[in-house]
């Protein structure tokens, strides 16, 4: 059975591109213009993805409000959201809702396409037992690349992609210092040095949700950033 | 000029009011002086009346008709003196009165010209006091030749200089006296008596007495005869020898060989004296003189002037002394005592009657005269003049008291308008000073405007520019604010339309296409690749700003970061060489490491693309003694900064470089700088190195910066 995917995107040539490139992957694609008619089609049925533009028609926020009633819909829905704005705040807002990925609409769709297949392996993953294959582990932090998950003493610490992909990368090889460029390139988004740093600072404080006393990863000035391992 | 001190200029224009007073007080003071002689030429004419056809009372010549003819060359007016004059043969206690002299040579003239008066050898001065006539003769001599002491006055050979006095008695007969002397000082007055058979003999006259000195042009003397001995006729000759025994030259009023006198002696009538008297008051002065002018008598009633005193005399006289002046030259002074004024003589010598102020010599005194003649009938000839003077004192007083009051009232008024003036100048200057500052502080020097002004709720002019002021940075800000966030806002509106064409041309790759379809794919592909970097560039101070925003500030160590940051960058430009100065001590600073990054990022975005390969990019740190700032400077070797462009360089989408096409530049780079700086409580500022090899980059941080 196709996997389907809905896309909420106000722009029409947009929409179809997008609709015409997941197609081309062999995913069954709707679109919707609007939160009204999206949410509408979602209360009878919900598709396995959705991508949600943040502005829809007169509505500058309309994405936030379709994220909220789907996440009371369904937990584990996974949800991207594509948007023209790259504000920080739209960042923050978007996330917080419980979105699985953040991306503007600079992205390729090669990438955003990788990303959805992505997003798809970790929902699979998820419904079968860990065996440990593509897992990660540097002291206390576990990473779980098939279920894009990662842990800290056991717990789950809730990245999006991004997130999980530039932890990855740093973790990887503890000690060695990645460039912004090298975090973009593993978490395959093309995003300015200030988002990087956001994300940084936001990975940094979901660690430290988890543990306070977390501190490992160290920013090298002027060249980028370190996992460091107490215990190695 | 400055505004208060124009304005100060205009309070003084206030100075036109005492002047104003005074040209008022003049006038009053001109009416009051003309009612004043027209009351004192009324008495004039009154005395002058009670007095017509009286020359027995003028005169005390018993001459009759000549006494009544103009003074010749040889008649001699006495003016009166008083007190009586020392008989010691000096004229320092003699009247100066220049007209009153009669002058004579060798040769006698009818009528001395004036020129000659000077020139001419012997002058004489007569004078009345009392019962006595005085004469007073001044001689040009080569020196005082005196008598042989032990010889007869009457030897020729012992003859020195000799003075006669010819006269006629009250009995008709004439008479002559001599006087001469064997030493200087004290002459003695001898007569030469004729006895039977014509034998001369000397005979002393002790009733005529005088002195002779030595002067520096020859001599004087001094002479007193009693009036009682000579009646309307009088003369007097100098014998002046060269040497003892010499020739004599005669000199004088008397005709040389007989010695008959020429001319008259016009005196006063002893009553005349009294009779004015009788009409004298206080402050009053009566003159009856002859019609060319000389004293006859007089009664002077005249106070010496009370002085004034204290702060009040200095004031009124200081004041007189800037507005009198003009007044004062319009007067004639009072002609020297003996005469009266020759301008009122003539006149009333013409018949008509007249007055006139005059000042006294020294000044100190007005004194209003008027002059009327005495007639010797009601149409007859003129036979004298007489002239009631009084001091004007009197309304000067009056005047003199209004203007100080006046003067001192208005210069207070002047003294306060001038005292408002200054305070509300200066008030003005104040708040046209507040102004001129809150607008040139209007735009920073990181471009932001203040559109905060002072005075604005003020409700005059200035008030008014002020608000206009205010109304105008804030639409100014509201258009440089538009403008900074014009490029974020065209950048997300761009970014719909180039995601449509973006994913379209992804799309259209997957289809099967010609080779040259797939070369123009390629080609829209690369152009829109540009258009996104373009966006990402123009999104960027915006976003900056937003982090800016958020910046999360902690302590840590600004040399760390910069040693590190050159590491870095030494690893991403490998074709430039980075050194670190000033960064060996740790330099603690409370800021946003991310932030300083980034400004380093741009300002060594900028040192790279304007410095050729190879060369040296230094960071400085640069960290003054007990200043709350720090510097950051980042040299490179390259191009000058562009002319103007070190104040300008920071601001928003402002660019010198030129574009090399690998990559857009807006110009936020630096802007960016700027923005971190400000954040971190400095600023950013660009010069040239001192050798002009390159460029410096500088910016200052607050070591504490108070949070967001």
């Amino acid at each position: 059975m196709k996997r389907s995917i809905a896309i909420v995107e106000d722009e029409a040539a947009i929409r179809d591109n997008y609709a015409a490139a997941f197609a081309r992957e062999g995913y069954s694609v709707r679109t919707y213009a609007n939160r009204r008619t999206a949410t509408a089609a979602f209360a009878t049925r919900l598709p396995d993805l959705v991508v949600i533009d943040i502005s829809l028609e007169d509505e500058p926020e309309g994405g936030f409000e379709l994220c909220r009633t789907l996440r009371n819909q369904s937990a584990g829905l996974p949800l991207i959201f594509l948007t023209a704005r790259d504000s920080e705040l739209d960042a923050v807002s978007g996330l917080r809702l419980g979105a699985d990925d953040f991306l503007t609409k600079d992205i390729s769709l090669a990438h955003l396409v990788a990303r959805v297949n992505a997003l798809f392996r970790r929902v699979d993953a998820l419904t079968r037992p860990a065996d440990g294959s593509g897992a990660v582990q540097r002291g206390s932090l576990s990473l779980d690349t098939e279920r894009l998950q990662a842990t800290w003493n056991g717990e789950v610490v809730l990245l999006s992609l991004t997130e999980f992909w530039i932890v990855h990368a740093l973790a990887r090889n503890p000690g060695h210092v990645k460039n912004r460029q090298q975090l973009m390139d593993a978490a395959n988004v093309v995003l300015d040095d200030n988002t990087i740093t956001s994300h940084i600072k936001r990975i940094r404080r979901k660690f430290q949700a988890v543990d306070p006393a977390f501190d490992s990863i160290h920013t090298a000035y002027g060249m980028g950033y370190r996992w460091l391992d107490p215990s190695c | 000029m400055l505004i208060r001190t124009r304005l100060l200029l205009l309070g003084l224009a206030t100075l036109a009011l005492p002047w104003a007073g005074c040209q008022y007080a003049r006038e009053m003071e001109a009416s009051l002086r003309a009612a004043e002689s027209e009351g004192l030429r009324a008495v004039a004419q009154t005395i002058a009346t009670s007095l017509q056809g009286r020359s027995d009372l003028l005169y005390r010549s018993t001459g009759g008709q000549g006494s009544r003819a103009p003074a010749g060359p040889f008649d001699l007016e006495p003016v009166p003196l008083s007190p009586e004059p020392q008989l010691d043969g000096r004229d320092d206690d003699w009247p100066r009165v220049q007209r009153a002299w009669r002058t004579y040579g060798t040769v006698p003239r009818a009528a001395p010209e004036p020129a000659l008066r000077e020139v001419e050898p012997v002058a004489v001065l007569a004078g009345t006091a009392g019962r006595f006539l005085f004469v007073l003769l001044r001689v040009r001599d080569t020196g005082l030749v005196l008598d042989a002491s032990d010889a007869s006055a009457l030897d020729p050979a012992a003859m020195g200089d000799r003075i006669w006095l010819g006269f006629a008695t009250p009995r008709g007969e004439l008479d002559q006296v001599f006087l001469s002397g064997w030493t200087t000082g004290d002459l003695r007055g001898r007569r030469i008596v004729t006895r039977e058979f014509g034998r001369a003999e000397m005979a002393d006259e002790p009733r005529v007495q005088g002195a002779w000195v030595r002067s520096p042009e020859g001599w004087t003397a001094e002479l007193r005869i009693p009036l009682s001995m000579i009646a309307d006729r009088f003369g007097v000759l100098v014998d002046d020898r060269a040497r003892r025994g010499g020739e004599p030259r005669p000199m004088g009023s008397l005709a040389p060989g007989d010695l008959a006198p020429r001319g008259r002696l016009i005196a006063a009538a002893p009553e005349l004296t009294s009779y004015l008297t009788q009409f004298a008051q206080p402050g009053v002065r009566i003159v009856a003189a002859s019609p060319a002018g000389a004293t006859l008598a007089e009664a002077d009633a005249l106070p010496l002037i009370a002085a004034n005193s204290g702060a009040q005399a200095l004031l009124s006289r200081l004041y007189r002394r800037f507005l009198d002046r003009a007044a004062l030259a319009e007067r004639i002074t009072e002609t020297e005592r003996g005469r009266i004024d020759r301008i009122q003589a003539e006149s009333a010598a013409a018949g008509r009657s007249s007055s006139a102020v005059f000042a006294t010599s020294d000044e100190r005194r007005m004194v209003v005269a008027a002059a009327a003649p005495i007639r010797e009938s009601a149409t007859g000839p003129v036979l004298g003049v007489l002239q009631v003077a009084q001091t004007a004192d009197r309304w000067l007083l009056l005047r003199d008291r209004a203007l100080t009051r006046l003067l001192n009232l208005t210069l207070l008024a002047t003294l306060l308008v001038v005292g408002l003036i200054a305070v509300f100048g200066t008030r003005l200057a104040i708040r046209l000073e507040r102004l001129r500052r809150a607008s040139d502080a209007a735009l920073t020097r990181d471009g932001r405007v203040h559109s905060a002004f002072p005075d604005v709720a003020s409700k005059d002019e200035l008030g008014a520019v002020a608000r206009g002021f205010s109304a105008l940075l804030e639409r100014l800000d509201g258009y440089t604010s538009y403008l900074r966030t014009l490029a974020g806002k065209l950048a997300h509106e761009i970014r719909t339309p180039l995601t449509i064409v973006r994913s379209s041309l992804e799309n259209l790759g997957t289809e099967p296409l010609s080779a040259p379809a797939r070369e123009y794919l390629q080609r829209a592909r690369e152009g829109s690749d540009r258009l996104g970097q373009i966006l990402q560039a123009m999104g960027s101070a915006t976003r900056v700003e937003e982090a800016i925003e958020g910046a999360e500030f902690v302590d840590c160590d600004l040399a760390a970061v910069l040693t590190g940051a050159a590491h870095g960058y030494s690893q991403a430009f490998p074709a430039r060489r980075f050194a670190v100065v000033g960064a060996e001590t740790a330099c603690p600073i409370h800021a946003a490491p991310d932030l300083l990054l980034q400004m380093l990022d741009k300002l060594v975005d900028n040192a790279v693309d304007f410095s050729p390969v190879d060369s040296t990019i230094t960071f400085r740190l640069v960290v003054p003694a007990d200043s709350a700032q720090v510097a950051v400077e980042v040299d490179n070797v390259g191009p000058r900064l562009p002319p103007g462009s070190a104040s300008r360089i920071f601001e928003s989408l402002w660019q010198a470089r030129v574009d090399r096409g690998d990559k857009p530049h807006f110009g936020l780079g630096l802007y960016i700088v700027r923005l971190i700086a400000r954040r971190h409580g400095g600023w950013a500022e660009a010069e040239d190195l001192p050798d002009n090899s390159g460029v410096r980059f500088r910016v200052w941080l607050r070591r504490v910066v108070a949070q967001m």
